[in-house]
């Protein structure tokens, strides 16, 4: 038999962002756990491969969602429950990367495929040739590969490429989160888009077909 | 078709623009244009790649630090509003304090200022009103205009004794703080007196002086032990 709560989380899983954001703010604030499951790791995602670091992305996510509970108040159901969201994730990196002088983290493997310089194309993946696609890279790799070209990608076309690459948004949505024009989310988008080219393109040349 | 136009093309067919005439273009394009060919293969492999690539996911722990993160949160949120609230009220009580102080300062500039806490004179103010004094009331009786003696900067140093007032005008040094040897020494008094009148106190004819300075006199005789009373000339 189900308990009251229980069939009040199974009630609240039937139900939208937006409305299960009305009942934290009318006092049910159990309702938060639907959301931080439904975004969680949408959320990490982008985070992820935004900051290149798992447990920084890890540590913005939890706090992300800390602030939207604390200020569920100064939500209004007339924005996206996850375009709200990932604005506040969005400025919680921005704010952390204008505080950091340091460069972001680059990984290790990062090293091996491009090289230190900005100008560096040469890949060093050792040869892999006798092997298949998938035993020559595997998926954390990849992953690895993916977030480092990612990084390299420049900071202010990077929120724009990710949230439409990784987490599919609409120009609409994306534009809502970052604060920019329609056309500025559209050209920054294939901006990175570019650069993600150039900096997969050895990678792709070394006859690893996905 | 230009390769700009070609490129900006590809990245809206990414986005799911569909316009047949356009495809038919583009593809046109591309396979003229060994350039464009190898952006749009670039392109299209490399961002299906990033789709490919695996997606993380946080377990079950998260949901319990993102509770015990709220939690923590709000405590202190509570905290800090508590503390806020006591600094307010903290705030208004220094405020209240110096703003006391401050009129209590005000209050004692205005006192010293009017002569009543004059530290020079030995006078004290009291009221025949509020006190059954008995007293030589008739010493200086103060014309309308006239400067007052209840103002006991205006007493002169060397007359030390109490000013008194009767609430109706008239005020008077009361004996047993008279001038010593004023009694013992008429001259002596009549300095006392002429000092106050020099200082035009009570506007007074010669006559009108000389007559009160008697009065004076004889007042304060007649409170000495075995002395009975002169009665006053008219």
């Amino acid at each position: 038999m189900l308990t009251d709560t229980s069939r009040d989380r199974a009630r609240w899983k039937d139900l939208t962002d937006e409305e299960l954001m009305l009942k934290v703010q009318g006092g049910e604030t159990d309702c938060y756990d639907v959301l931080v499951e439904r975004y969680k790791n949408r959320l990490f995602n982008y985070l992820l491969r935004l900051t290149g670091n798992r447990d920084e992305a890890e540590e913005f996510a939890q706090e992300a969602l800390v602030k939207a509970y604390i200020h569920a108040e100064k939500y209004k159901t007339i924005a996206k429950f996850s375009t709200w969201l990932y604005t506040i994730a969005t400025n919680l990196v921005r704010n952390r990367v204008r505080s950091r002088s340091r460069a972001p983290q680059i990984f290790s493997l990062w090293t091996r495929v491009f090289g230190d310089g900005d100008d560096e194309r040469v890949v060093d993946i050792p040869d892999d040739s006798q092997r298949s696609p998938e035993e020559a890279i595997n998926d954390n790799e990849l992953s690895e590969i993916i977030s480092a070209a990612i990084q390299k990608i420049p900071e202010k076309y990077r929120t724009s490429f990710v949230l439409r690459e990784v987490n599919e948004m609409s120009y609409e949505e994306i534009a809502a989160v970052t604060g920019l024009k329609l056309g500025t989310v559209r050209s920054r988008i294939n901006r990175a888009r570019n650069h993600f080219r150039q900096l997969i393109a050895p990678v792709l040349e070394k006859g690893i077909d996905f | 078709m230009k390769c700009r136009r070609a490129q900006q093309l590809l990245f809206d067919f990414f986005d799911g623009l569909s316009n047949e005439t356009l495809r038919a273009e583009l593809d046109r394009h591309i396979g003229e244009c060994r350039e464009c060919e190898r952006f749009a293969s670039e392109m299209s492999r490399s961002l299906s790649l990033l789709r490919r690539a695996p997606s993380a996911s946080l377990d079950e722990n998260f949901n319990w630090r993102v509770r015990l993160a709220i939690h923590r949160e709000r405590t202190a949120l509570r905290t800090r509003d508590t503390g806020s609230w006591v600094r307010a009220w903290n705030l208004r009580y220094a405020a209240g304090a110096g703003v006391a102080f401050a009129l209590v300062l005000v209050a004692g500039v205005a006192l010293q200022q009017s002569g009543m806490l004059d530290p020079g004179s030995s006078a004290t103010v009291t009221s025949t009103a509020a006190r059954d004094v008995p007293a030589v009331r008739e010493v200086a009786t103060r014309p309308s205009g006239a400067a007052s003696l209840a103002q006991p900067s205006l007493v002169p140093r060397g007359a030390s004794g109490t000013l008194v007032s009767d609430g109706g005008g008239s005020h008077s040094l009361v004996e047993g703080h008279a001038p010593l040897g004023a009694i013992d020494d008429p001259a002596r008094t009549e300095a006392v007196m002429d000092s106050i009148f020099e200082r035009q106190l009570v506007p007074l004819t010669p006559e009108q002086r000389a007559q009160l300075i008697e009065r004076y006199i004889q007042r304060l005789q007649s409170r000495l032990p075995g002395q009975q009373p002169v009665p006053s000339q008219p």
